[in-house]
């Protein structure tokens, strides 16, 4: 398990994931679509997916494989990897992935998430060291979380690379404090 | 009937705005009671307005209803993920202002999840069930109940968490007296919380005689050249008393003139 503090597994267990439920449950309001506290055997809601894998360990509710892994996604990524917007599906695509596959039972997932970062792995680095430091958002944004990370870091590692071959300054400013300066001027 | 044979779309994010033709004044107030209140749609604005003119004695009133944004019950759990959200969405080492708004609403939820999970147990008591064994709905909600609470305390703990070691690195990076605009950022016990491991690691430093905020970056030369970008007037070095003023240029011991840098009130000048 990931660190208890780990803000990004935090926010990779909100993710929604449709459930459906096997036994009723009282005195709960998750459902929306019921009037009353409670859930009824066999109703479909969308429980946050820290909620519904430790249900669906219990018994108590089915899980179904999440949107963002349908069969549209699997034919996107085997087309083209690279040119997939894989953020707009979960910005955790990968962790999310990981956690999901257990919980649904469903074995492609794993491969899918393989062989997406893999291709995608590549196009990253090659990005990262040709855009210099231009940014180049289009592509950013298509970039899940894990990705951006990777993005980042090798052009910092580039940088750093070129700064100890020139040499420079050596102590700098707080970086926080050299935002706030940007920010005012 | 029900909201929605009036048009009225109770799932909808917008306001909405809606009027109802009636025959009588009190059928009036006795169908908003009745729809509105079962359905637990709070009307915000009704206006009246009478309108004569449909028979002779009876008068048609016209009631226009604003429907204010139909207000989901809110997921579980889902107020303490937008504090973390908050966290990650701040710059790196940059803090946000301490959410106490959002904090204690998460902890009023929590309030009433611990509600919940009581009634639900004393219910399965009351009913002569064993709560260790019974597998009934009251168990799986007061399961869910509980679940949402390991939840929110985790969410909690990994804001205050986090927010913790940014603070600590800042004492590291801009020494003891934090800028102004960023304490007030801090909530009351993370002032506390600066000051006691401020206190702590000089006390620490004291002990071991050793200077541990300065040379970060391993040094080549004791002595660095300076340029002064902002007035800090006359100073005791520690080898000599320098005017620093804005603009002048020194040559000063190393761990001098760190502090100084990292406050970005000096800036290193390469030969």
């Amino acid at each position: 398990m990931a660190n208890y503090y780990d803000v990004d597994d935090i926010i990779t267990e909100e993710e929604n994931i449709s459930v459906i439920f096997q036994k009723a449950v009282n005195g709960v309001g998750i459902d929306p679509g019921s009037e009353k506290n409670c859930v009824e055997q066999g109703s479909k809601v969308e429980l946050p997916f820290w909620l519904a894998s430790e249900l669906c360990l219990r018994n108590t509710v089915v899980a179904q494989v999440p949107a963002c892994f349908d069969e549209k996604t699997r034919l996107e990524v085997q087309a083209d990897p690279a040119c997939v917007d894989l953020r707009s599906r979960s910005p955790y695509f990968y962790e999310f992935g990981c956690k999901v596959a257990p919980v649904t039972g469903d074995r492609t997932i794993g491969f899918l998430l393989f062989s997406a970062f893999k291709s995608r792995y590549k196009e990253v680095l090659t990005k990262a060291h040709t855009a210099a430091n231009v940014a180049n958002p289009k592509f950013l944004s298509r970039l899940t979380k894990e990705e951006v990370h990777l993005y980042e870091a090798a052009q910092s590692s580039m940088a750093a690379f070129k700064k100890w071959r020139k040499g420079g300054p050596r102590l700098q400013p707080a970086s926080v404090l050299r935002m706030k300066r940007k920010s005012t001027n | 009937m029900s909201p929605t044979d009036f048009g009225i779309n109770p799932t909808a994010n917008e306001r909405q705005r809606h009027f109802i033709f009636f025959s009588s004044p009190n059928l009036v107030s006795l169908w908003v009671d009745r729809i509105f209140n079962s359905q637990s749609l709070a009307v915000s604005e009704l206006s009246l307005k009478g309108k004569s003119g449909l028979g002779d004695k009876t008068t048609a009133l016209k009631l226009e209803i604003f429907v204010p944004p139909f207000v989901i019950k809110d997921m579980y759990g889902r107020k303490a993920c937008q504090l973390v959200k908050e966290f990650a969405t701040s710059e790196k080492e940059q803090l946000k202002t301490f959410n106490d708004d959002l904090f204690d609403q998460v902890i009023k939820e929590c309030g009433s999840h611990n509600l919940g999970f009581q009634s639900l147990v004393r219910k399965m008591q009351d009913e002569g069930l064993d709560t260790q064994t019974a597998r009934n709905g009251d168990f799986y909600g007061a399961l869910i109940h509980h679940l949402s609470l390991v939840r929110n305390k985790r969410c909690l703990m990994a804001y205050m968490y986090n927010r913790a070691e940014v603070i600590r690195g800042l004492r590291w990076k801009l020494g003891r007296v934090l800028p102004e605009e960023i304490v007030k950022k801090l909530s009351n016990s993370e002032k506390d919380y600066l000051k006691g491991y401020s206190g702590a690691l000089e006390t620490y430093m004291n002990d071991m005689n050793l200077e541990l905020t300065v040379d970060m970056v391993p040094p080549k030369d004791p002595y660095i050249k300076v340029r002064v970008l902002e007035d800090i007037g006359e100073v005791l070095l520690t080898d000599k008393s320098a005017n620093l003023a804005r603009h002048s240029m020194h040559f000063l011991k190393r761990t001098d003139a760190e502090p100084y840098i990292s406050q970005g009130l000096m800036e290193e000048l390469l030969s």
